[in-house]
């Protein structure tokens, strides 16, 4: 790889990704937007967060649950059970990693 | 007065807080992103300027894995960039909560703009309450700590490979903090149903080259929960 398509590929990707997060935060947009959008704009973030995570979660094309999924899953319950009962953030993490570990040391 | 800054100063703890949490999860993150870059031949210079100026980890890993593979260069940026597309709809959030605020705010808020920063906010107005005026306060701790820990862990990937036992599972961590930012927000149904939805569809769209499932389903879910939002009037 020479060193100047490297620098293209760095910069233009910079460049693309700034425009893309100051695409509603610049001077041109002020926040106001169609009903319809603002609507739509409630649901984004809980359906960009499953979608994100879920192929983290699940590894796609294996048919026969591993012990690694099953405490993966197991996992996401407690951490999502104890967010919803109690909130925050960093506990909830916690106690998903710990399970994690723990589910997967009794299923081995 | 003092009680203003006793309030500024408790969200800038918190946005500290929160980046330490997710620490040992971006410890193996930045690390994978790092050794990329060694393999991809960037110069140290070039892989510390490029997680702190693109600073997205997944998009990160789809350009630096296109350029081994050959594609062209504008073909590398290009996917880069939809990788990212996501931040146009945070930036579109952020812009509603922002309106009563200068463009320099506003525009100060975009460099630091990822998943994380994101969910921080959506986590910290929802124990807050959004009237809390601090949010920013909280944003700009956990963005630039995260930004900063997120080249040295690039850094540390680049010259030393993967430090973490790969047993110890730090990286899925990841999901799990969103998890935790997903459960208060799906209390409301229709939320629940969008849940479901991202969920489904991010497996339906999971073979799409580049990622690009990431986007589609977005994109795809959106439009379904506009439909279904317009029958049912749910935030009529």
């Amino acid at each position: 790889m020479d060193s100047l398509t490297l620098w293209v590929a760095i910069l233009g990707a910079a460049l693309g990704t700034l425009a893309m997060r100051m695409s509603f935060l610049g001077p041109w947009s002020r926040g106001n937007f169609p009903a319809w959008l603002e609507r739509g704009l409630r649901y984004a973030p809980p359906l960009i967060f499953a979608a994100l995570i879920t192929p983290m979660i699940v590894k796609v094309g294996s048919e026969v649950p591993t012990p690694q999924m099953i405490a993966r899953l197991v996992a996401v319950g407690v951490t999502f059970a104890w967010a919803w009962i109690r909130g925050g953030q960093v506990w909830p993490l916690f106690a998903g990693m710990v399970t994690l570990h723990a589910v997967q040391r009794l299923l081995n | 007065m003092s009680s203003v800054s006793a309030g500024r100063r408790a969200a800038w703890r918190s946005g500290l807080i929160y980046t330490v949490s997710l620490s040992p999860s971006y410890l193996v993150f930045g690390a994978v992103c790092g050794i990329s870059a060694k393999q991809a031949g960037l110069s140290l210079l070039q892989a510390f300027l490029f997680p702190a100026l693109v600073f997205g980890g997944s998009s990160q890993v789809v350009l630096l894995s296109l350029l081994l593979a050959g594609a062209p260069v504008a073909v590398v940026m290009l996917s880069a960039v939809i990788v990212n597309g996501r931040m146009a709809i945070y930036s579109a959030i952020f812009s509603q909560w922002m309106r009563a605020y200068s463009p320099i705010t506003r525009a100060k808020v975009a460099p630091l703009l990822v998943d994380q920063t994101y969910v921080a906010v959506v986590g910290y107005r929802e124990r807050e309450g959004e009237a809390n005026p601090y949010w920013l306060d909280h944003y700009f701790a956990a963005g630039i700590s995260l930004w900063l820990y997120w080249i040295a862990t690039n850094m540390i990937g680049y010259v030393a490979g993967q430090i973490v036992p790969s047993q110890w599972q730090l990286e899925f961590a990841v999901p799990l903090s969103f998890v935790a930012v997903l459960a208060p927000m799906a209390k409301r149904a229709p939320m629940a149903l969008a849940v479901a939805l991202g969920a489904c569809l991010s497996l339906l769209f999971f073979s799409l080259p580049l990622k690009l499932g990431l986007i589609a389903a977005c994109f795809v879910g959106v439009a379904i929960m506009l439909g279904l939002d317009r029958k049912f009037k749910w935030t009529a």
